[in-house]
């Protein structure tokens, strides 16, 4: 009798096991497709605040003085002065929140290869 | 004394030597000169000197050489395809020269050639032209597919493609502007703080002006190691921000 139970709580036993093994795969391929890839080169900044706030402050006003520029030239060449000027700088910051949006995604840093997924 | 304590002392260029001046341009050799060539100098000669036995079981000096060409391939690889090696000296060469004038400006009284933005904008063009230059190349007109994006709304296609252009011709800008910012900072934080506790003794004597110098002396202590991790990720973010940008040459119409 006693014999017979042993036998069973064995059998659940590793029963047991397995189904914990199968839910450990299962959760370790989760976590695989969560994580990204680990040779992916990240844009860390490291522990700086600064260097994280030059980052977005950078993307952003660099895309600003190159729409207000040509709008500058624009005006220029052509005399629409200044409606180029305020299309440029316009278009500028629609640019620059594009880039802001851009480098927070951290889609500047996404490998070749999972560009073709996307 | 005072200028001992000013923290924008540090950035301002001499001239050494005769002046020399071609057309409007002046060319005379500069303390900037010299650091940069003092920079050149120590990468050729550490990377000659680690690689001259080329032993197959490689020798302290020389393993370090072959992790740090591992790290620029790896970075390479997989931020612009296999196929982005063929850029491998050139970035390499980014990569190394940006790292030891970085790492050289931290040494008290030398001179920090990424602290002026004409430095770190010459290097952003020279990627950018670079791109273009390789892009028009290799893809011809169909390089211009990089402003031109796919899955996108036809009605606002031509909008978003204006953007696109800009925001292409911005990178140079943000690309130096975030080196040489980042430098620029770092170095006057940290001579402001060493100068403030410097300040602080000479206004209050030693007992309490040491007491006083205690807080700035701190920050400055924590602020020099942070200072070396900086100077080392910008240099790697200018690297792979390099790569990413030569993927769109290599690759346009992956945006």
């Amino acid at each position: 009798m006693g014999a017979r139970t042993n036998v069973m709580t064995e059998g659940q036993n590793s029963q047991k096991q397995d189904a914990d093994k199968a839910a450990l795969n299962a959760l370790g391929d989760k976590l695989r497709t969560k994580k990204p890839p680990p040779d992916q080169p990240k844009l860390v900044e490291g522990t700086s605040n600064l260097a994280v706030g030059l980052k977005y402050a950078s993307e952003f006003t660099a895309a600003v003085l190159v729409g207000a520029a040509f709008g500058y030239f624009a005006d220029k060449l052509s005399g629409w002065s200044p409606f180029g000027l305020l299309t440029g700088l316009f278009l500028g910051l629609c640019a620059g929140v594009m880039n802001v949006v851009r480098a927070a995604k951290d889609g500047m840093d996404a490998p070749v290869e999972n560009t073709e997924a996307d | 004394m005072i200028f001992a304590l000013d923290p924008i002392k540090q950035f301002e260029i001499h001239k050494m030597g005769p002046t020399l001046k071609i057309g409007n341009f002046d060319l005379s050799f500069t303390n900037a000169s010299l650091m940069m060539l003092v920079t050149v100098g120590l990468v050729v000669l550490w990377l000659l000197l680690s690689t001259n036995k080329r032993s197959l079981v490689p020798t302290r000096a020389q393993s370090i050489a072959e992790v740090t060409y591992e790290f620029v391939a790896d970075m390479i690889r997989s931020a612009s395809g296999k196929d982005g090696l063929r850029f491998f000296p050139f970035v390499f060469t980014l990569f190394i020269f940006i790292l030891f004038a970085n790492l050289l400006g931290m040494i008290p009284f030398f001179f920090t050639v990424t602290s002026h933005i004409i430095v770190t904008f010459t290097l952003a063009m020279m990627v950018m032209t670079l791109v273009i230059g390789y892009g028009v190349f290799k893809n011809g007109f169909g390089f211009l597919k990089i402003f031109w994006p796919s899955g996108i709304p036809i009605v606002i296609l031509p909008f978003v493609s204006l953007l696109e252009v800009i925001s292409f011709f911005s990178r140079p800008i943000s690309l130096s502007v975030r080196l040489w910012a980042n430098m620029l900072a770092g170095h006057i934080l940290l001579k402001l703080f060493a100068g403030f506790s410097i300040m602080m003794v000479t206004a209050f004597g030693m007992f309490p002006g040491l007491l006083g110098a205690l807080i700035p002396f701190t920050l400055t202590l924590a602020l020099t190691p942070l200072e070396f991790l900086v100077a080392f990720v910008q240099a790697y973010v200018f690297a792979l921000l390099t790569c990413v940008y030569l993927s769109d040459a290599l690759h346009p119409g992956h945006h």
